[in-house]
């Protein structure tokens, strides 16, 4: 393989690689069930950490990350509704249990939603999505993925989504 | 240039030395001097014309993570990702295009563009973090982010590239290290795993398979691994300061003895170091055995954290001192005129501080000055004896 040959392959795979992180993430953003989770703001003194705000999920329903529960542990989203973003009802199980994992529209494991979670602001936007995280009822909408992860589309606030509600800052 | 200038100082002296012992004639050596005149000057150019290159790579690289983590909202996504493809497509064909160049403007743009395109991936996964919200650990960025350029840096051509390449693999390995380290059965296995880029860094600058194939690379892997074991060699002494508890150190001791062993494996590479660092100038025997005699002092002060003791202020500015003198020797024996005078000095300031440290009394300090006086007149006598070696004759030259 002549030199430049190589060189050219060596500056494909970043090309490649980047282009296979966007074709995962849209990937991972599609999907027919849409929820609508509240959230709250991880740290009261500093929700915003760089360009991104910190927060944690706030299930509705028995809302446990599996305290002392099985070791393979899962979240059961239930009560999805067609073509409408729903506030799913939430149980835990074993991930391995058919028996009772099979009334779950989706399963999400408890590791990937412990948080902290992260979602990013444009920074003109960042202070007052901070007030408004502390102030108004906050809430994303999230598909899950195959992998029983999540993929966030959107932050509302006081169900509007940020883009429409938020001022920014000069 | 400053390398380029002491390049020359220091291949003048040594032609003078060549000279003097008769191993070479007047005749031949006028002719080097001529070739160094004319080849020299040409090799600073291009050095400090890469250099420039590789900093205005980074300044861009920089520039564009920045311009990416102000994450543009009003920018629709698949524009926002579209064009961050479209550069990094840019940036390759502008790579492939100078690489054909063999002038130096070919050269330094092909260097700044490599530079920008390894940054620009680092952008470009942040970027994509933040379009579609993604969590996750850092380092789980970092690793993509090395893994995807590692092929790719391999073509780097300057010392100060390589440097940056060999920088980002190890914060990588460290920030693995932060994020995983409640996944080892202690927590101070990953304190004493973030030592191991220290040897294998040695390794790599010795590797005969890298240098023959990657020069820069191993070049810079030296500057990094011995800047690396020259701190470590700094920091040692002064934990002979800590005064922890049985039970603290307790917490401690697979990274003190990982550590140990990160810098034992070092020692067997030590003749091969010593040559890379340009001991075939100097005393490469004497050399090996005071680089060794580094890596053995500043075991030993690591060791000392599995004893619990008070604060040592005596041994520890005695330990300083042993070191520092040791790492003057060690450049005495490389014939580096710099960092010999740098060991020296860091050996004065310590004496000086240790006076005024451990004595209180207004007599106690004064009688302490005096004698650290004192002590800095013998150093400097010994600075001249040492030093006049180095200094160039300048009736050999005129």
């Amino acid at each position: 393989m002549s030199r430049r040959v190589r060189l050219i392959a060596a500056l494909v795979i970043p090309l490649v690689g980047i282009g296979a992180l966007i074709v995962r993430g849209e990937l991972r953003s599609t999907g027919d069930r849409v929820w609508r989770v509240p959230v709250e703001g991880y740290d009261p003194r500093d929700l915003l950490s760089g360009q991104y705000l910190r927060y944690r999920y706030l299930w509705a329903g028995e809302a446990v990350l599996c305290p002392g529960g099985p070791p393979d542990c899962c979240l059961c989203l239930s009560g999805a509704s067609a073509g409408v973003a729903a506030t799913p009802q939430v149980y835990s199980v074993d991930c391995a249990q058919s028996e009772q994992t099979e009334a779950c529209d989706d399963l999400v494991r408890s590791a990937e939603v412990r948080g902290p979670e992260r979602f990013y602001i444009d920074e003109r936007y960042a202070l007052a999505a901070e007030t408004a995280m502390r102030e108004r009822a906050a809430s994303v909408e999230l598909v899950v993925t195959a992998e029983g992860g999540v993929a966030v589309r959107e932050l509302f606030f006081d169900g509007v989504p940020w883009r429409e509600t938020l001022v920014p800052s000069k | 240039m400053a390398a380029g200038l002491s390049d020359a100082a220091g291949m003048s002296d040594r032609i003078e030395r060549w000279r003097e012992a008769g191993i070479i004639d007047q005749a031949t050596a006028g002719r080097i001097r001529e070739y160094e005149a004319e080849h020299g000057r040409a090799r600073a150019r291009q050095a400090v014309g890469l250099s420039i290159a590789a900093i205005a790579g980074l300044s861009v690289g920089i520039g564009l993570i920045s311009v990416a983590a102000a994450n543009w909202s009003d920018i629709p996504v698949a524009v926002r990702l579209g064009a961050d493809l479209l550069l990094g497509c840019g940036l390759a064909a502008l790579i492939v295009r100078l690489d054909g160049d063999g002038d130096d403007g070919g050269t330094w743009g092909r260097e700044a563009a490599l530079v920008t395109m390894y940054l620009w991936v680092l952008a470009s996964i942040g970027l994509v973090s933040q379009t579609y919200h993604l969590g996750g650990l850092t380092s789980s960025a970092l690793i993509v982010w090395t893994l995807l350029t590692a092929w790719q840096m391999t073509f780097v051509r300057t010392r100060l590239a390589a440097g940056l390449w060999l920088a980002g693999v190890s914060v990588t390995w460290w920030w693995l290290l932060a994020d995983h380290a409640e996944r080892f059965p202690r927590e101070d296995v990953a304190v004493g795993l973030a030592a191991v880029p220290l040897s294998v860094l040695a390794w790599v600058a010795v590797s005969r398979r890298v240098r023959d194939r990657r020069p820069e690379i191993a070049d810079a892997a030296l500057a990094w691994a011995s800047a690396g074991l020259g701190l470590a060699a700094l920091v040692a002494p002064n934990l002979l300061y800590s005064e922890a508890s049985a039970h603290e150190l307790a917490e401690l001791w697979v990274a003190v003895l990982l550590g140990v062993a990160a810098l034992a494996a070092m020692l067997p590479a030590a003749p091969r170091l010593v040559m890379r660092l340009g001991a075939a100038a100097g005393d490469p025997t004497r050399a090996t055995m005071m680089l060794r005699l580094v890596i053995v002092e500043t075991a030993l002060f690591l060791l000392t954290l599995l004893l619990p003791h008070p604060s040592l202020d005596w041994a520890a500015a005695l330990a300083f001192v042993l070191v520092c003198s040791t790492l003057a020797a060690l450049a005495s024996a490389l014939d580096d005129t710099r960092a010999f005078r740098f060991a020296v000095l860091l050996v004065a300031a310590r004496i000086l501080i240790a006076y005024a440290e451990l004595f209180g009394s207004l007599l106690g300090t004064g009688l302490g000055l005096i004698g650290a006086g004192l002590v800095a007149f013998g150093l400097l006598q010994f600075w001249k004896r040492y030093v006049s070696r180095f200094e160039p004759d300048r009736e050999g030259q005129s």
